[in-house]
């Protein structure tokens, strides 16, 4: 056995340097003729040179933080004052919101994540609103919209949450909620633009949903195919 | 556990395994390795019969991977696992598609067998059970030698148990009152980081009773004393090469084995983590303070009802309805960020100390060494794996850079302690 004489460790027969410190090994002693097998082989498996899907994901971020820099340099450039780039802001700002709030909480996370999200979309439209010349629409016509929205988030969250929702009855209340809720929309729009309220295309909508939901319905109570789409749509 | 006929059987992810799917890439993923040593070298054919014997009893690594909508899950996978001859750097370039969806594989080389295994389907000890079950199937076949089902071997005569499946992290969490994740950030190591497809592994083998008595003079376990030295060399390697005097605090991760806690036989992920260190800012700390500090602090966090808390956190986030609804690739992305951000940065390098490998006494006689190791981390330059077994300690250093100072700091204090330590790597 040979021994380092920087480091003082001993060596494995197949060491010809001293792999932490790369003193070089010289025994006198050791036979020259006899092989001396590696720790490990020589052979080397190379990864294939594909694209790497976490540094576009990573490209994409940068782009969109850099979207906004040049938006608000351009538009300083070009109108002396930020106009249009606020629209941009605001809207990066709310997709990082929007991605990033369920980890942001821990206790009651639906209840906060949500509020935080209704408060942050009605903070967007808000900015919106004084940018635009319409004004005075984000009370009326936005809030209750987006009060409706997160209520329906929050109440399906916790009925989930709480069990009463148990598979394919959780979309299948989701899909119902989406439906009574393009009811709702239409319903302010309505009110707003002239007062008179008169329901077409959320019915619709709200028809198909509903539609929809009963299916799902149905598939709970389905056990194969039940099976088979869970296991892809499993949450 | 998930209630299912066998036509129907798929399985989620542990908490654990969650993460690793995630955040791999196509040129990283989070891969560890246990091997054994033979006395002879080893004869691929009865080594690949003896796979093809234990896989119907690891359903737990009888498994593949498929992307559902909203998470990743776990099929079994029909096909047969081909046992493969080693490579120079091991544990890189682990398709989780391709190899015949296997998320482990099978390799060997003059004496050794070695398992590598994804970290999505097992930790460490579900690992090492594995490989214990293919050896004494191996020598079995090999050597006509009777080998009981004891000391980790699984009975393969017997149906898989529906225990072994268990995601113990959700079964045994207790969701009273969770504990925090938060840490400050820790030094990291610099270097000119290798190509991904490159790693650096140098192994000590340590007399374990001189370890030990080593350890014992200043009151400290093995785990304690390898980490306190650990830490001991990464201060001063920073302080070393710092540019400012503002130091950043050096902390060791610590993988913690669940199951002694709790009455489990899963064969999948249960394991938690503990950072022990030190804030330079605060001093120069010698060895025996350093000592005390990882001492006391793996004397207090290593409580049953801490870990849970914890672990309970980690497991509340996923139950989270906004996380489960949110989609899988959304989900990547934030993982991605997230374990860029908190994840290895939290800690400086690892050490995981897999503890002493016990096998019945009819296959002592065919084995002389077992080891670990970790695979390349994603952002630490470096980590370390332990494994013992009768009077020999087999440490590995995995790398990602090419300098080995830190490394060479380690084995040389020990050399100076009076501790002989042997040395073997990849090295060309």
């Amino acid at each position: 056995m040979s021994y380092c004489v920087h480091c003082g460790v001993e060596l494995q027969e197949s060491e010809t340097k001293c792999p932490l410190c790369k003193t070089e090994v010289l025994d006198p002693a050791a036979s020259k003729d006899m092989p001396k097998t590696r720790a490990y082989p020589r052979h080397v498996t190379r990864i294939n040179d594909q694209v790497n899907r976490r540094f576009a994901v990573s490209v994409a971020s940068v782009f969109m933080i850099l979207s906004g820099i040049i938006c608000v340099l351009l538009n300083y450039i070009y109108d002396g004052e930020l106009t249009w780039s606020r629209y941009v802001l605001g809207g990066i700002a709310l997709a990082w919101i929007l991605v990033m709030s369920p980890f942001v909480f821990s206790r009651h996370a639906i209840l906060k994540a949500t509020l935080l999200d209704g408060v942050s979309v009605l903070g967007y439209l808000y900015i919106i609103e004084n940018i635009t010349p319409q004004k005075d629409w984000v009370i009326p016509l936005a809030l209750p919209i987006v009060l409706a929205s997160a209520l329906l988030v929050i109440l399906i969250g916790f009925a989930s949450s709480g069990g009463l929702l148990k598979g394919m009855y959780l979309p299948a209340a989701i899909l119902t909620g989406g439906g009574l809720l393009a009811i709702l929309i239409e319903t302010r729009a309505d009110y707003y633009i002239d007062e008179y309220i008169q329901l077409d295309w959320s019915l619709v909508v709200a028809a198909s949903a509903l539609g929809l939901a009963v299916i799902f319905v149905l598939i709970e109570r389905k056990k194969r195919l039940k099976n088979e789409i869970k296991k892809r749509l499993h949450m | 556990m998930q209630k299912q006929t066998a036509e129907y059987k798929w399985y989620r992810l542990d908490n654990a395994a969650k993460l690793y799917p995630a955040i791999m890439n196509s040129k990283w993923s989070a891969v560890f390795r246990v091997w054994a040593v033979l006395g002879e070298e080893v004869d691929p054919l009865p080594l690949q019969q003896a796979l093809d014997n234990i896989m119907p009893r690891v359903e737990a690594f009888r498994l593949r991977l498929h992307r559902g909508l909203f998470w990743y899950y776990l099929e079994p996978n029909p096909k047969r696992p081909l046992v493969q001859e080693d490579v120079a750097y091991p544990c890189t370039g682990m398709e989780v598609y391709g190899n015949s969806g296997f998320l482990f594989r099978v390799r060997y080389y003059e004496k050794r067998i070695a398992v590598e295994v994804f970290h999505a389907i097992s930790d460490g000890y579900g690992a090492m059970v594995f490989l214990k079950t293919l050896v004494a199937e191996y020598l079995r076949l090999r050597y006509g030698a009777d080998i009981p089902a004891e000391n980790g071997i699984l009975d393969i005569t017997v149906t898989p148990k529906p225990e072994e499946m268990e995601d113990a992290y959700l079964k045994y969490s207790r969701f009273g009152v969770l504990r925090s994740r938060r840490e400050s950030a820790a030094y990291q190591i610099e270097g000119r980081r290798e190509p991904a497809d490159m790693v650096h592994i140098i192994s000590g083998y340590i007399p374990l009773d001189r370890l030990l008595a080593q350890a014992k003079k200043y009151g400290l376990s093995l785990t304690e004393y390898m980490v306190s030295v650990y830490i001991f060399v990464l201060d001063r390697h920073q302080r070393a090469h710092s540019r400012t005097k503002r130091y950043k605090e050096v902390k060791v991760s610590v993988p913690v084995n669940m199951r002694k806690f709790y009455p489990t036989e899963t064969l999948r992920n249960f394991s938690m983590f503990v950072n022990p260190g030190i804030n330079p800012n605060y001093g120069d700390f010698t060895f025996e303070e350093i000592a005390s500090q990882v001492h006391h602090f793996l004397r207090s966090e290593l409580n049953e009802k801490l870990l849970n808390a914890r672990m309970a956190k980690n497991v509340s986030s996923e139950r989270n309805i906004i996380t489960r609804v949110m989609p899988l690739f959304i989900k990547k992305l934030a993982l991605t960020i997230i374990f860029y951000m908190v994840g290895e940065s939290r800690f400086t390098s690892t050490i995981s100390n897999i503890g002493k490998i016990e096998i019945p006494e009819q296959m002592k006689p065919y084995i002389t060494q077992f080891g670990m190791m970790l695979g390349r981390q994603r952002y630490n330059a470096m980590a370390a794996a332990v494994a013992s077994y009768e009077n020999e300690l087999c440490m590995t250093f995995t790398s990602g850079i090419g300098d080995a100072e830190i490394i060479k700091d380690f084995f040389t204090y020990l050399i100076k302690a009076g501790i002989p330590v042997k040395i073997e790597s990849n090295e060309e």
